[in-house]
């Protein structure tokens, strides 16, 4: 299994170092050797609310990967100001969890995000911030995620 | 804050419960069984139960053998890919016809905007499983291991969720009618076809058939009180393999 998630890895490596999608980019010396932890560089676009700001994604992906969906979370001093964004970085997106499909990719990840965050309207973290960063597990898939509809796109 | 703590430890208790229920029935039932007499569906049911054990007998009268599969959202189409692989090893028109609408998807996904990068491996392990299927020394044993193998049968089950979509992104003016709660055909395709472990129903049923061109029968089980019924995908024709539906499941019926 291992085997499967390392070659499926090094292909989307390559591809997002050589075509990263607009207002990301990737430092393929970031990733660990084993491929199992990635730190993306997400810049919010021009004429949106994150103009000018920069953000980190983290990836980690277990041996399932690409069966089971990537723990994907913003790490660093900045994390969005974003209705579906944690202060602590988890991300309420359907994607990432239950509508994760071996078909998507980090790039496709990345893309969702950063359309995330070019459609927000008001700066304001999820009206339950507090209590979730409070008691939530580490990892945000441990979290039983009640999507909100304009959560999908 | 001590209600919110509760409300928390709930969340991953249930999470774990569910992963111990998964796991449970990972150790316990295999992706894809061997034939079973059909008789041993009446077990599932308590004898006194005169409807289920009613359309239970009059299955009897067509179909001798039942072949199960896990219970874990990906049953149809595992039920489908084995039924379809055998009936192709039978038949040498079929399997020339379908096995080029396979090799061809790939460019066809690629067309409707798919990674080919994401979608190539995919592709290449179905059309090495239909390559298996041809020759002559492959068995229906060894059919049945593939698809037990959770690696192959997931790339499988993956591959053919893809052509379930493409066929319904093609033809989205028709299916858009059928796809209650969704704001676009492409929207359902991405949360309740692509993803692994999503339940399929009779409008996947109909694309599948109709991105391959297969003719398929499901029997439906449920506790209705009337006869057994039969659907045909597409309409009138003629099936080339039959699944028996139950609510939430497919396995396979032979004949």
């Amino acid at each position: 299994m291992s085997n499967t998630m390392e070659k499926r890895l090094q292909k989307e490596l390559m591809k997002l170092v050589s075509e990263p999608p607009a207002g990301v980019t990737f430092d393929s010396e970031s990733a660990d050797s084993k491929l199992t932890l990635w730190k993306v560089k997400v810049v919010g676009a021009k004429d949106t609310l994150y103009d000018g700001e920069s953000f980190i994604l983290q990836f980690k992906f277990t041996p399932k990967y690409p069966f089971e969906s990537p723990q994907v979370i913003f790490i660093g001093p900045n994390i969005p100001v974003h209705p579906h964004i944690y202060s602590n970085g988890h991300i309420c997106l359907s994607i990432l969890t239950d509508d994760w499909s071996p078909a998507l990719s980090v790039q496709a990840v990345c893309l969702s995000i950063v359309s995330m965050l070019s459609s927000c309207k008001k700066k304001v973290r999820p009206p339950d911030n507090v209590v979730y960063v409070s008691t939530c597990s580490k990892n945000p898939k441990k979290t039983n995620w009640y999507y909100h509809d304009d959560s999908q796109s | 804050m001590d209600a919110s703590t509760e409300a928390e430890n709930l969340d991953q208790k249930i999470m774990d419960q569910m992963e111990l229920i998964r796991k449970e029935i990972e150790e316990s039932v295999p992706l894809l069984s061997h034939k079973e007499d059909i008789a041993s569906l009446a077990k599932e049911y308590p004898p006194d139960d005169a409807i289920y054990q009613g359309k239970i007998r009059s299955l009897y009268s067509s179909y001798r053998w039942i072949r199960r599969t896990r219970r874990d959202g990906n049953c149809f189409y595992r039920a489908f890919g084995i039924s379809l692989m055998e009936m192709l090893k039978q038949n040498p028109d079929e399997y020339h016809r379908v096995y080029k609408v396979i090799e061809e998807s790939k460019d066809r996904l690629i067309e409707l905007g798919y990674q080919a990068f994401i979608i190539e491996d995919f592709h290449q392990t179905v059309l090495t499983l239909l390559k298996n299927v041809r020759k002559d020394d492959c068995t229906n044993d060894e059919l049945v291991e593939w698809f037990n193998d959770r690696d192959l049968s997931n790339y499988f089950v993956v591959y053919f969720r893809l052509l379930t979509s493409a066929h319904l992104k093609t033809n989205a003016e028709f299916f858009e009618n059928f796809i209650d709660g969704y704001q676009s055909v492409k929207d359902f395709c991405s949360y309740e076809v692509e993803p692994i472990g999503k339940e399929s129903d009779h409008i996947h049923a109909i694309a599948l058939t109709g991105f391959l061109n297969t003719a398929i029968e499901i029997v439906y089980l449920n506790h209705t009180d009337d006869d057994l019924s039969k659907h045909r995908f597409p309409e009138h024709s003629a099936p080339q393999f039959t699944l028996l539906y139950r609510p939430g499941h497919y396995d396979v019926l032979y004949k």
